[in-house]
């Protein structure tokens, strides 16, 4: 039994290789870029839009709105990066109801990336925004006694972000790979669907969280 | 081993591309098209409260203009009220007016109207008292009062002032062809008249005149002494003469002297 599509190599020479879960991720991108494309294309800025334009613009002012209820001032600044981070982890979850896809997120080497990334924009975009001494300045807060736990803390949680987005994945996918094996038709069904809820919920918490240490490092 | 690092690396660069993909395809056009929308929608928005200021101005103004234009109307309505309510006047004045003139003129018309009736009946009046008169006078005259009249003749003649027997001197001395003095009777007179007539003639002229007697019945009685240029008369016809332009006279006084 795989854990991870990363066991799945499609291509391999020598130190490169191309597994299912850079190759999904590709299908995933070229996805959601010919989808945003085909609707930005032919934008208007009348008051009678088209409905996928709608569709998109309210998806927009979601993510928009969420990240200015976190506390950020600016949302426009950060959307391209939080959003990205959660429309990218939804699509890939609730994909998971396509038969024989292996959403990236299920690999430990994906959400190890994702927190990765988190985890460098973080001090990024809060040393763009306060400079740097004030940014590391916050490392000693309360007290310089902090600082050792305030490293701790910040590697700790950008494990727990990889761990706990793979974890819900890898076990949701492995739950019905599992149930399917052993139990009829139906029951498997009702588990992917709340898989697809566990994965929007996880996309969620995983774009919030990063939301709230981008918000925590650039005040 | 659940991490595969060059998967991890991957993994970062896909990302990295798929924030730079949709940042360019999906954020900013979109963001960009809500902004755009907002700010034509703010601009409508600010349109409209501009036209409706705009509007509720020139409502304002045309409210005042209406008000304005009533308030002419009314005046105009009130001067043309006046100006019938003038001509009205007018008309009517001039129409008593008119009336009084033609009122005046029927009267007028009247008045002549009456006057020349009355004129016919006065001449007729007149006609007949002359016809009268004369019928009268014509059936009294005789031999007899032609003496009575003779005698008063000749007593006329001796009455005669310097004035009026001056121009029957005149006469009488005149050289002409006729007898100087001719004498007019109704009848033929008496010898002894025509001696007292002679008589008298040649007291009043101081000479005995060539004195010639002859007969005019028209005369009704009376005689007529008759020189050049001169006549000294006394008789009915005269007196007749007399009465009719004096009655002539009175009728052809105004007809309002009358009234």
């Amino acid at each position: 039994m795989r854990l991870s599509p990363d066991e799945i190599i499609l291509w391999e020479y020598g130190f490169v290789k191309i597994n299912a879960t850079i190759a999904t991720t590709w299908v995933l991108m070229l996805l959601m870029v010919v989808a945003s494309r085909l609707v930005t294309r032919r934008l208007l800025t009348e008051h009678r839009i088209s409905r996928w334009q709608s569709t998109l613009e309210i998806i927009v002012i979601g993510i928009n709105e969420q990240i200015r209820e976190v506390g950020i001032r600016e949302p426009k600044k950060y959307i391209s990066f939080l959003g990205t981070l959660f429309l990218f982890i939804a699509v890939s979850n609730l994909l998971a109801i396509v038969p024989g896809y292996h959403p990236p997120t299920s690999s430990l080497s994906t959400t190890a990336a994702l927190a990765v990334c988190v985890f460098l924009a973080v001090p990024v975009f809060g040393i763009l925004e306060v400079g740097l001494l004030k940014y590391l300045s916050s490392y000693l807060q309360p007290s310089f006694i902090m600082l050792p736990f305030n490293i701790i803390g910040e590697l700790s949680r950008t494990l727990a972000l990889a761990v706990r987005l793979f974890g819900n994945m890898m076990s949701g996918a492995v739950i019905v790979s599992i149930l399917l094996s052993i139990t009829p038709f139906l029951f498997p069904i009702v588990m992917t669907a709340l898989g697809m809820l566990t994965g929007m919920i996880q996309a969620y918490i995983f774009s919030i969280l990063a939301a709230v240490y981008i918000a925590a490092a650039t005040r | 081993m659940l991490i595969d690092w060059f998967t991890v690396a991957a993994q970062i660069v896909n990302f990295l591309v798929l924030v730079w993909l949709l940042k360019r395809f999906l954020y900013k056009p979109i963001l960009e098209a809500i902004d755009a929308r907002e700010r034509r929608v703010a601009a409508q928005l600010q349109e409209a409260n501009t036209r409706m200021l705009e509007a509720t101005q020139k409502g304002e103004v045309l409210a005042q203009k209406n008000e304005a234009f009533d308030h002419q109307r009314q005046e105009l309505l009130q001067e043309a009220v006046d100006q019938a309510k003038a001509e009205r006047k007018r008309l009517l004045e001039e129409s008593r007016a008119e009336i009084q003139t033609l009122r005046l003129t029927l009267e007028q018309a009247l008045r002549d109207e009456q006057g020349s009736a009355q004129q016919v009946v006065r001449a007729r009046i007149q006609h007949e008292v002359i016809a009268i008169s004369q019928q009268i006078l014509t059936d009294l005259a005789s031999q007899s009062l032609e003496e009575q009249m003779v005698a008063v003749f000749v007593e006329r003649l001796k009455q005669l002032g310097e004035t009026e027997r001056k121009p029957l001197v005149t006469a009488f001395q005149s050289p002409s062809e006729q007898p100087p003095l001719t004498l007019y009777s109704a009848f033929e007179l008496a010898a002894d008249q025509r001696a007292m007539l002679q008589e008298t003639l040649t007291q009043v002229l101081g000479s005995t005149p060539p004195l010639h007697f002859s007969t005019r019945p028209e005369l009704l009685n009376g005689i007529e002494l008759s020189a050049e240029g001169y006549k000294l008369s006394w008789n009915v016809s005269d007196y007749l003469r007399d009465l009719e332009t004096r009655i002539l006279e009175t009728a052809s006084e105004p007809a309002e002297k009358t009234a």
